[in-house]
């Protein structure tokens, strides 16, 4: 089997967002509404502080809240793990916009749902993502989980510690955000202090 | 403190139309009920309401028709070609339609009636409930809780029992009364809830509560209007509850498109 | 909250989608997708990059693996960069003034290209005839600087040749460089990243400044465990890695270097093999620095002595793989900023590190022999980014540049040359070339710059964007940009030097030309044929790279050619060479030829220049998805990052009664005001100072995007404090209130604006 995974080493994220716009041209995401963006948030007082710069866009779940809301099938999870958008099937009912909480979808001009796709097409060519083939700072890992060898399993493996957003809701995302700047792990929705 | 470059999607994804479409399925769903009943006690008027019914619900498909960024892709073809009984959606399109069908033949007295009722009465379940459900499922989105799935269903209720009301449905007055302080009581443990639950839950209600709070009772306030003015006022004994019922479903509805993540 | 920003996700730039449509297959589902190798010309780094072309047009490019420079990787601006090439507010046809309309009102006509030249010819022959060739000054930016602020002015007989990322950026950090090691710092600084242990980093913003491979080095330093201290009056994003931030006071970074090097003397911990071997001058150095001890700069710098201290034992544990990398834009505060360059080079040289694993490499650009033409009557001395900067003009018949004098270096600076236009002193200056040159938004004192181009006989602006000085010139030459033109050779030094190719992925989409052809052509109708003795540009580049056995035809299929290079003194050594250029041929910790001009010989702490009370300290620096002003039209990179705030302390904002995103003016020392702009309320900066991102605040309608968003942190310069060694131009001596008042001025989102582009 194959379980495709991405994980961002948030020790080494500058925030610059090579990623976001990297995809931007390459899945020609129209302007006002992103597949990929950059939260980056300062925690702590001065001169105590800190910056977690996080990239976020679809996480692939493994639980994809998405997936089962949708009325014609049109959202479905691929054999490798990418959760996919058959788009011909789209209706624009928006049930699955809503039931991602991570706000990963949006919809096009043209009337139909989209998101990060993991660069499926690229993916089936063997190479990398758009985003993790042109980050900087070398902070993105991606590939299949099932493999130990793969370099996703090794970052892993190696991470001080390892967290996914929002993980109360069970989504059990296939992006895994390591060594996150702040001791308490992501800054999440009650947020914390160092 | 947060800055981004590029934005989440973190946006209203539904607008007014869809508020519309809220409104027109409380009232679908509860006429579906209405002549499911009246046709199992072989009421005089069934055919009368089954009419209303198709009225309705047709109204309501062509608003589904219009709102829909792919109206013209015409790709609601799939609602019906594939099976996805966990989509809320899915199956109120299966509800409504089934809805429709039965009250046509209700309609035409026709057929083997058993199976019409049947119809109706398994159309009503599905059409009166799947608005709430379709909101409940989010469990990512604090305002939309499980209290829904039964405030969604009574406010719908109120909807069409009010409107009958007006109609001067005899029936009608005993059943809104109760329907609309259950709606109310349902609308005060809701807020009561949220108030007092998760952290997330209550963070939530301070959102719902600061926007929307005066529309909020304004509209539970008009669902108790009926118990009270329902001898002396009958025309705003009727008026008042559905205005307040729809009211309540749209702030929901509209409020709840929020998720308090990362913030 | 979440539901903000809905304005902006609900307006798309494609119109209303055609409803019977499917949805479009993107780009690389397409057959007839081809590819072409070029260099990236976003910004000074000129990565390697291969452009995806598809339906005419360039979809995406990528960074490929064989080019040291991207090795695969492109920062943001790399990425979002080609949609500059197809704003539809670009400059299209070559105009000039209309005749008899004030500079500034923007009055034009459209004219053929032979028509441009003429005029400039005619201009630039009774300038000479009038006040003699070096009246014509000529300014430079990007690859095509080599063709209008070296190769034109020197064939031409004009020293006046003048580069803003010299004296406005660079300049400090290469005359220190050339007198303490006699050679420059390369244009890609050589931090010998992949092996240091141990990184100091002086108001160096690494991940701000998304340099590609510097990034890339830096995170994969810090992967491997180095460790990063990070000195800077703000918590830049590479504070938000380090070990260590140290919130330096503004304008006193001097002093802590000069405090490190007491440290590492008197503890004895500085590396006594390499400074007896390679350097000259470490007595007087010990002599000299006894003084700056680390209480006396912990005064001074408000950072504790103790922390001094700990800092440098901990540098020299880690030595020689600990390093104080040299940062790029060096002019900060004036008379202080080549003393803190030498300083800084100074404290690296007791560590050992200079050309040795985990400090500084040598590197130097591969060679290939340049097209055989007939000696330049000139050579000026424009410096460049790459070192250079000594260049000396002997022997010239031509009067010797316009701001000799005034400073000790040699590399003119640039805005030095401004104020002869005004003056006519030391001799009049008439005529300006501006070669990609933002004149606004580099050069401080705005007011005066514009004054003088009211004062030339000739001015012509080459540019690819209708910016705003562009809109003074009397003739405006467009330019293709990289994706659309041929340019000289990329000869880098690096670590690993190497040579790399441009070749158009299409033809110009307009009728605009490269700095090549206009080069040319113009020397052709100045007289000046002989000095352009090629045909065309592929006949060129082809005999260059015939000089090393290749051909442009085989760079096509290769993109970059890697050469070996000489990273380290054993290297060197085994050739029995020496890398260091000094008189001496070691490197100069004292500098006789400093101490025979009547400079100080070692560095000195300059105490800090004060602003009046009651306001901040202006600091600047960049956006990761911005170049200098050049971006901001770009809707791409607008959306990402659309417009600048004014970072200032949230405890004096709090006394201000200013609230985060809140929209204030900008108000300077001498009343010029600027904004409105977003106050950016922060815990991330001290309380003396406020700081705003560099490019942004243009004021011109015919760039819709970059129009009126953010405020320009360069026409809030409205003085600056000369450098007298380099030549510098001290920046950031410039202080600013807020205003409280400004109106939101309701930006209309990237997404529209970028549809109303493309629809006119
Ligand atoms: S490109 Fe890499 S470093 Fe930059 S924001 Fe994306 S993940 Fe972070
Ligand atoms: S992140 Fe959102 S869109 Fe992606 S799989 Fe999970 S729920 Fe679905
Ligand atoms: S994997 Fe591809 S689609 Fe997904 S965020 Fe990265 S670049 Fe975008």
């Amino acid at each position: 089997m194959t379980r495709l995974a991405m994980a961002i080493d948030l020790a080494s994220c500058v925030g610059c967002a090579a990623c976001s716009i990297a995809c931007k041209m390459e899945n020609e995401v129209p302007l006002g509404v992103n597949r990929l963006w950059i939260r980056n948030t300062t925690v702590g007082t001065f001169p105590n502080l800190t910056v977690e710069h996080r990239p976020e866009q679809c996480l692939h779940c493994e639980n994809p809240p998405c997936v089962p809301v949708c009325p014609t099938g049109c959202c479905f999870v691929r054999d490798d793990g990418i959760v996919d958008i058959d788009v011909k099937k789209c209706i624009g009912c928006s049930a699955c916009i809503a039931a991602c909480p991570y706000d990963a979808r949006h919809m096009l001009p043209q009337g139909y749902v989209s998101k990060c796709d993991f660069c499926k097409h690229r993916v089936d060519e063997g190479r990398m993502p758009a985003c993790v083939e042109t980050c900087p700072t070398l902070c993105r890992t991606f590939g299949d989980l099932d493999d130990p060898n793969s370099p996703v399993s090794i970052a892993i493996r190696e991470a001080r510690r390892v967290d996914v957003l929002r993980p109360g809701l069970g989504t059990e995302p296939n992006l895994y955000y390591l060594n996150t700047p702040a001791a308490f792990g992501l800054v999440g929705e009650t947020g914390g202090t160092l | 403190m947060t800055e981004f470059y590029g934005l989440p999607f973190s946006v209203h994804f539904w607008h007014w139309p869809t508020l519309i479409h809220f409104a027109l399925v409380a009232l679908a769903g509860g006429m579906v009920l209405v002549t499911a009943i009246a046709s199992i006690k072989g009421h005089p008027k069934t055919r009368t309401y089954a009419l209303i019914t198709m009225v309705l619900i047709v109204l309501d498909l062509i608003t589904l028709w219009v709102e829909s960024p792919s109206r013209f892709r015409f790709t609601h073809v799939w609602l019906f070609l594939t099976i996805t009984p966990t989509a809320p959606i899915w199956l109120g399109a299966w509800g409504l339609i089934i809805s429709l069908g039965s009250s046509f033949f209700v309609w035409l007295d026709k057929g083997p009636k058993m199976l019409w009722n049947a119809g109706l009465v398994v159309g009503a379940a599905l059409a009166l409930t799947y608005p709430g459900l379709a909101l409940a499922v989010n469990v990512n989105r604090p305002l939309w809780t499980p209290v829904l799935l039964v405030l969604f269903p009574l406010t719908g209720m109120v909807t069409v029992l009010g409107l009958a009301h007006l109609f001067k449905q005899a029936w009608a007055a005993r059943w809104l009364v109760t329907v609309s302080i259950a709606s109310a009581v349902m609308g005060i443990v809701y807020l009561f809830a949220l108030a007092t639950g998760s952290a997330e839950a209550r963070q939530a209600f301070e959102y719902l509560w600061s926007h929307d709070g005066l529309w909020l009772s304004v509209g539970i306030a008009a669902l108790l209007v009926a118990p009270v003015l329902i001898r002396r006022l009958p025309l705003l004994a009727g008026l008042v509850p559905i205005l307040g019922a729809t009211l309540v479903r749209s702030l929901i509805v509209e409020a709840g498109q929020a998720q308090f993540f990362g913030f | 909250m979440a539901l903000g920003g809905s304005a902006q996700a609900q307006l798309f730039p494609d119109g209303f989608p055609n409803p019977f449509r499917a949805p479009p297959g993107k780009w690389f589902t397409k057959d007839d997708v081809t590819t072409s190798y070029n260099y990236c010309e976003i910004c000074f780094w000129k990565c390697g990059i291969q452009a995806s072309v598809q339906g005419g047009k360039v979809r995406k490019v990528d960074g490929y693996e064989s080019n040291p420079k991207s090795r695969g990787m492109l920062c943001p601006r790399g990425q979002g960069g080609v949609a500059t090439t197809y704003d539809p507010d670009r400059l299209k046809k070559p105009l000039i003034r209309v005749e008899g309309s004030e500079r500034g009102s923007g009055q034009y006509r459209e004219a053929s290209w032979d028509e441009a030249y003429d005029y400039i010819a005619e201009k630039m022959n009774q300038i000479k005839f009038e006040h003699g060739s070096e009246s014509v000054a000529f300014f430079g930016h990007g690859t095509g600087d080599a063709w209008f602020a070296s190769y034109l002015p020197g064939a031409w007989g004009s020293p006046n040749a003048a580069k803003p990322s010299v004296s406005l950026c660079t300049g400090p950090r290469e005359t220190a460089s050339q007198y303490t090691f006699g050679r420059g710092i390369s244009g890609h600084e050589q931090i010998d990243w992949d092996e240091t242990d141990y990184i100091v980093l002086i108001g160096h913003h690494i991940g701000e400044d998304t340099h590609n491979t510097q990034l890339q080095d830096f995170a994969l330093a810090l992967k491997r465990g180095a460790k990063l201290v990070v000195v800077d009056p703000r918590f830049s994003v590479a504070a938000s890695k380090a070990n260590d931030w140290l919130p330096i006071k503004p304008a006193t970074d001097t002093a802590l270097l000069l405090a490190w090097a007491n440290v590492l003397v008197e503890e004895g911990l500085y590396d006594a093999e390499y400074v007896d071997k390679y350097t000259v001058g470490f007595e007087q150095l010990a002599a000299h620095v006894a003084q700056y001890t680390p209480e006396w700069a912990a005064e001074i710098t408000e950072i504790p002595a103790d922390t001094i201290r700990r800092i440098a034992r901990e540098m020299a544990a880690h030595a020689p793989r600990a390093v104080l990398p040299v940062n790029r834009h060096t002019v900060w505060y004036g008379p202080d900023d080549m003393h803190r360059m030498r300083s800084l080079y100074i404290v690296n040289v007791l560590l050992g590190n200079y050309g040795m694993p985990g400090g500084y490499y040598f590197c130097d650009a591969p060679v290939v022999e340049a097209y055989p033409h007939p000696a330049l009557p000139l050579s000026p001395a424009s410096g460049g980014c790459g070192g250079g900067s000594t260049d000396v003009v002997t022997d010239s018949p031509f009067r010797p540049a316009a701001d000799r004098g005034k400073f000790f270096g040699t590399a003119t600076a640039v805005q030095e040359l401004i104020e002869p236009m005004l003056t006519g002193e030391p001799y009049p200056i008439k005529g300006l070339f501006s070669y990609g040159v933002n004149l606004f938004h580099s050069i401080p004192m705005v007011e005066r710059t514009k004054q003088a181009l009211k004062e030339l006989d000739l001015y012509v602006a080459i540019d690819i964007l209708p910016m705003e000085h562009v809109m003074w010139a009397d003739v405006i030459l467009p330019e293709s940009t990289y994706l659309e033109r041929y340019d000289d050779l990329l000869l880098q030094a690096y670590k690993t030097p190497f040579i790399s190719a441009r070749f158009p992925a299409h033809p110009p989409l307009y009728d605009t030309r490269g700095a090549f052809d206009m080069a040319k052509q113009l020397g052709e109708r100045l007289g000046l044929g002989e000095y352009f003795p090629w045909e065309n540009v592929e006949e060129y580049l082809d005999r260059r790279l015939s000089s090393i056995g290749s051909s442009l035809e085989a760079l096509k299929d290769q993109g970059t050619i890697v050469r070996r290079g000489r990273p380290y003194f054993a290297d060197w050594e085994r050739l029995n060479r020496n890398p260091i250029g000094t008189p001496s041929g070691k490197i100069e910790i004292y500098s006789e030829r400093f101490a025979e001009a009547g400079l100080d010989p070692l560095p000195v702490f300059v105490p800090p220049i004060e602003g009046p009370s009651g306001m901040y300290r202006l600091l600047y620096g960049r956006s990761p998805v911005h170049t200098f002003a050049r971006t901001h039209n770009n809707p791409i990179l607008m959306e990402a990052h659309g417009e600048n705030g004014v970072w200032i302390s949230t405890s004096e904002a709090a006394g201000l009664g200013i609230r985060h995103n809140e929209y204030v003016y900008l108000e300077n020392q001498d009343g010029v005001r600027e904004g409105p702009v977003r106050a950016y309320v922060t815990e991330r900066i001290r309380n003396d100072c406020v700081y705003l991102v560099h490019g942004f605040g243009h004021k011109t309608p015919l760039m819709r995007i970059a129009n009126g968003r953010g405020a320009s942190d360069n026409y809030l310069q409205t003085r600056y404090d000369l450098d007298p060694v380099s030549g510098g131009a001290g920046l950031r001596n410039n202080w600013v209130k807020l205003v409280k008042g400004a109106p939101d001025p309701q930006h209309p989102p990237v997404a529209w604006l970028a549809r109303e582009g493309s629809r006119a």
